[in-house]
């Protein structure tokens, strides 16, 4: 049986499970769970929530943060080479390392889920049904199973999102592993929140598309379905690690995915909890993913050559945009009178005709905005090739967004915000001038990038069609 | 001899690859030909683009254009298949620091496909055949650089490698580990290992190599096919003065303008030495000795090395020197 583990399982299991750490965790897990018996009172709610503490500490702190350096460390220590070419396939190594990297983890999740079972099963969980007390869950064992499902998440998308941004890179910083780390957490956080967000989740009960599921069950199952997506997705960028042939079809799937998911849990303005969700997806994969000019030119060539497989061969953003602009295409159809009368109802003194008008300005400007932002992401990431591009991005994105419009107010005395957000025809103007100056930098930065080998490859190929 | 110059079956073919970075072309329609069963010894200065052609033949980096395969397989179609058979060295091993030699040699024979009895049956024979049997227990992290050199190797043979490629091998080694390394590269090559060997030592390559690779700004300049049992056809001859000469350069440009000596190239020239490329012909040699006589130099000291894959690196650019 131990002969056929997946060989980068057990690598991992040699590296994070040793004997020493198998003895330590159930020591101390068995000290502390002494400790509160020998407390008395209602010890077995003591125990519950203080495993779950634990718990969450371990995910979010320990494991979130070896399921990020599982491939960073491996760039770092200069063995990620060796196993690219080691044989084994990319499925095997995703799996390997999904569940290797954090095994320890496993094991201290398993050890806490043990001591919540002995609270149950001793005193069974009426303690606390009906009540918020068990963090908003309303069954001890379903909370067990939405941990279980929230520790796979964790693991899953640290993976994912380190694996995004670390593909082809020569360098793996700690203070980027520790940004995917918390990134993982976050979009766990905002996951729960979405769907806790519903507007039945108060009485236990949510509601999909018509479908009425229990809060708990909920969270539990969006949890295990995102962290498939997380699962497939790295199983994609280890297919890309390993030279193997890729394309946005998967991504696409999974936007188009995403957009129904948000949409189903929005009462009204789907088309809006769908736009928010993919442009979220869109923000985050145009920050994560490596911007190399070579990629960029070569998929240029290939649109220039009008070759169809160039379709499916964008960078991420590209797709994301795309799909955002078909959402605000829905809205200004199917939405814009809900909106307005949403507006109005929250008190906005403004004719529905002008109004109507006012959201199309407004949902335009909001496209244009993205797409200069994620210009600008491009633009940062190929004059920073070595991932620094992410932060450059974000610091330039915080003046845009926060500094500049705050010190124009200040400056001006007027409200200059309406050159930064999308608020109206000015910014509607204001977004189309600062997308097209973005992609003018992102032309020129590509152009200066070229080596002049580089230039006459470029007209070599556009002469070829 | 440019061009293949192969005597097997090809198990390198690459054609035309191109691949750019951000900034620069690292290979500008590079091409090459090696046969199975030879030691192919891939040379050039650095920036010359020989790391990036190795990676791109062991399958871990796509050529923007151009086509590649490896033992008949093409790269493109199905790099992992080409993983499979590719054991490939990088310049900077990568180990686990914290894991021994066996468990290295057993994840890499895992990752092969190999299981129980064979696995343990490999483990032992490539120990026994690198001479790794005491240091199965060890960590590689209290290894020596030449003792984790010899396990790199051992991980890379675990999976029966049709081709090994190993970037710059020698590269921090002490003399004594380079012998090592020099040997069991002659050992693999009698056992009929297929490689292609990077260095800019090109004294070290030399002991093992059955044909040479020139490189230069991202091409394939030459490929000549090494004669192991003819003499080399040029030496470099060493030549130090008892005392500094500020005009060294112009008398031995005097002497050499003899048309006898019209096959003698200057490679570098001091104040008190110089260093020349000639044919490899004592009774020259020997008219030169006495020509830098009479020419007045106070010769101190007249030696020769003779380096065949040195001839082919110099033959393709005899002004640029190799370290």
């Amino acid at each position: 049986m131990i002969q056929r583990l997946n060989p980068e399982l057990q690598r991992n299991l040699w590296l994070e499970c040793t004997p020493l750490r198998l003895v330590a965790a159930p020591l101390l897990g068995a000290l502390v769970l002494l400790l509160i018996i020998a407390g008395g009172g209602g010890w077995q709610s003591d125990v519950f929530e203080t495993a779950h503490a634990i718990l969450l500490i371990a995910v979010a702190f320990w494991g979130a943060r070896v399921s990020a350096d599982a491939v960073a460390g491996e760039i770092r220590d200069r063995t990620w080479d060796q196993q690219r070419i080691s044989g084994l396939g990319p499925m095997a190594m995703t799996a390997g390392k999904v569940f290797g990297a954090p095994s320890y983890v496993w094991v201290i999740v398993a050890l806490c889920l043990a001591a919540q079972a002995l609270a149950l099963l001793h005193y069974g969980d009426g303690w606390i049904s009906g009540s918020e007390t068990a963090f908003g869950f309303a069954s001890g064992w379903g909370a067990m199973l939405a941990e279980i499902a929230g520790a796979l998440f964790t693991f899953c998308t640290a993976f994912f999102l380190s694996l995004l941004a670390l593909n082809g890179q020569d360098r793996a910083r700690s203070f980027d592993v520790t940004l995917f780390q918390f990134a993982a957490v976050a979009a766990g956080v905002t996951l729960i929140a979405v769907v806790s967000a519903n507007h039945y989740a108060t009485d236990h009960i949510a509601v999909w598309w018509g479908l009425r599921l229990g809060a708990l069950p909920a969270v539990t199952l969006s949890l295990l379905v995102f962290a498939l997506w997380a699962f497939y997705g790295g199983y994609h960028q280890m297919r890309r690690a390993f030279a193997m042939r890729t394309n946005g079809l998967p991504w696409i799937a999974f936007l188009v995915f995403l957009g129904v998911f948000a949409a189903g849990w929005a009462l009204e303005l789907k088309g809006f909890a769908a736009l928010y969700a993919v442009a979220a997806a869109g923000y985050a994969a145009v920050l994560l993913e490596p911007h190399r000019a070579p990629v960029y030119r070569h998929w240029g060539r290939t649109l220039a050559q009008g070759r169809a497989s160039a379709l499916l061969k964008a960078p991420s953003w590209v797709y994301a945009w795309i799909g955002a602009a078909l959402l605000v295409g829905w809205i200004l159809a199917y939405e814009r009178y809900a909106v307005l009368e949403q507006l109005l109802e929250f008190g906005a003194e403004v004719d529905v005709e002008r109004g109507a008008s006012l959201i199309g300005s407004v949902a335009l400007a909001g496209l244009f905005f993205m797409l200069r932002d994620f210009g600008i992401c491009v633009w940062a990431g190929l004059r920073a090739s070595d991932g620094r591009g992410l932060w450059a991005s974000l610091v330039i994105l915080g003046v845009l967004y926060l500094l500049l419009p705050n010190l124009l107010d200040l400056a001006a005395g007027g409200d200059a915000s309406a050159l930064f957000w999308p608020t109206g025809v000015t910014s509607l103007v204001s977004a189309v001038l600062q997308a097209a100056v973005t992609a003018w930098l992102c032309a020129r930065e590509l152009g200066a990038a070229a080596s002049p080998d580089v230039k006459s490859l470029a007209k070599t190929a556009g002469s070829a069609t | 001899m440019s061009g293949d110059g192969g005597s097997g079956p090809g198990m390198i073919e690459a054609d035309d690859l191109v691949f750019e970075y951000a900034r620069s072309r690292a290979l500008d329609g590079a091409s090459l030909s090696a046969p199975a069963g030879e030691i192919t010894a891939l040379v050039g200065p650095n920036g010359a683009g020989k790391t990036t052609l190795m990676r791109i033949l062991a399958g871990l980096q796509r050529p923007q254009a151009g086509r590649a395969r490896v033992g008949g397989v093409d790269l493109a179609q199905n790099p992992r298949r080409v993983h499979e058979m590719v054991g490939f060295l990088p310049d900077f091993i990568g180990l686990y620091d914290a894991l021994s030699g066996e468990r290295h040699l057993r994840h890499s024979g895992s990752c092969a496909g190999l299981r129980g009895a064979a696995l343990s049956t490999r483990v032992a024979e490539t120990a026994r055949r690198l001479d790794l049997e005491e240091l199965l227990t060890k960590p590689a992290g209290e290894m020596s650089r030449g003792q984790r050199q010899r396990l790199a190797i051992a991980q890379a043979l675990m999976k029966a490698p049709k081709l090994l490629i190993l970037d710059e091998p020698a590269s921090g080694l002490d003399p004594e580990a380079r012998r090592g390394l020099s040997d069991l590269l002659l050992q693999l090559k009698r056992e009929g290992a297929t490689m292609l060997v990077s260095s800019h030592i090109l004294s070290e390559l030399d002991d093992y190599s059955d044909r040479v690779a020139v490189m230069k700004a991202g091409r394939i300049v030459r490929v000549e096919a090494l004669d192991l049992s003819a003499a080399p056809r040029f030496e470099t001859i060493t030549l130090n003065l008892a005392a500094p000469r500020p005009d060294l350069g112009a008398s031995l440009s005097r002497v050499l303008s003899d048309e006898a000596f019209a096959e003698i190239a200057v490679l570098e020239t001091g104040a008190d030495s110089a260093r020349l490329r000639a044919p490899n012909a004592a009774a020259l040699r020997a008219r030169l000795l006495s020509a830098l006589i009479d020419e007045g130099l106070a010769v101190a000291e007249f030696s020769v090395s003779r380096r065949r894959l040195q001839d082919a690196y110099f033959e393709s650019d005899p002004t640029e020197e190799a370290a």
